[in-house]
């Protein structure tokens, strides 16, 4: 009768043992292997940095949108050319409206665009992570309607060299 | 009767040595998983890659990396934890020969300083315009 107990015991106490460290081991891993997003703060930076570009030189943009001057978007906007021409997961789209006219500003990994569609409609995390605003600026009696979509995937990589 | 006695030991030993592994295991498990290198790579080349995109011109930054210089230190790597890349925008983060994270940054910026201070911060200067 003992050693019956005492086996069924030991087994227990080893079941237990198992759970007990594979809760731990999960929890660990959970924590410590954490994806560490960043890419909702990277697009609100893009985004910010892309409004307070076209309000500072909204004279060039109503230029732009009246086709008197062509604009270079990287050079005006302080931006890496180099990384949203790469296949590195940024994009961009400034929209500009103007009495039913609508003019189109688009750089980056044009496939984040869809992305930014079908996360509208589904909750999808691996999809890139998009941030929309809009504004207007005006000119005289003109004004413009401006709206911005800023959109990441960039997930940084490791090193393995 | 000694037969007996040694009957009892035993399966007591082997338990308690069992047992002793187990939380040694997990314990070293969760000792190394808590100082993981990777963690510290890729949060610090995020966090400097953010910087960088926020930063204008005429900014100085100055971030303490006190803990991911003590990593390399630990396993010994004499190269630069912290490279920046500017042809590229990349921000890399090493600790170690073989690894390392990578990150890049959208901010097109003209750097004057990027270098470690006092064994302790990571000194950033942004050239004025």
């Amino acid at each position: 009768m003992n050693k019956k107990a005492d086996k069924l015991f030991s087994a227990w106490q080893f079941l237990i043992f198992i759970l007990v460290g594979i809760s731990i081991v999960g929890i660990v891993f959970i924590y410590y292997g954490a994806d560490l997003d960043v890419r909702d703060i990277e697009v609100e930076i893009l985004n910010s940095k892309l409004s307070s570009c076209v309000l500072d030189n909204s004279y060039l943009f109503f230029d732009f949108v009246e086709g008197k001057n062509e604009l270079d978007i990287f050079k005006v906007c302080n931006l890496k050319q180099e990384v949203f021409q790469g296949d590195i997961d940024f994009y961009f789209k400034l929209n500009f409206e103007e009495g039913g006219v609508s003019k189109e500003i688009a750089e980056g990994v044009y496939t984040i665009d869809a992305d930014c569609k079908i996360k509208e409609l589904v909750r999808a995390e691996n999809l890139a992570v998009c941030h929309e605003t809009s504004f207007s600026i005006s000119r005289g009696l003109k004004k413009i309607s401006v709206t911005i979509l800023s959109a990441s995937n960039q997930r940084g990589e490791k090193i393995y060299d | 009767m000694l037969k007996r006695g040694s009957q009892i030991i035993w399966p007591t030993l082997i338990s308690i040595l069992l047992s002793v592994m187990f939380v040694t295991t997990l314990a070293f498990g969760v000792m190394s998983a808590s100082h993981g290198m990777i963690v510290y790579e890729k949060a610090y080349a995020k966090q400097i890659a953010l910087l960088l995109d926020k930063s204008g011109a005429g900014m100085e930054i100055k971030l303490d990396v006190e803990d991911v210089l003590n990593l390399a230190k630990e396993n010994d790597f004499k190269s630069d934890v912290f490279v920046l890349d500017l042809e590229k925008s990349l921000v890399k983060v090493q600790t170690r020969e073989l690894g390392g994270y990578e990150v890049y940054f959208f901010t097109d910026l003209e750097i004057e300083t990027f270098k470690i201070v006092g064994d302790k911060y990571l000194e950033i200067k942004i050239k004025d315009e």
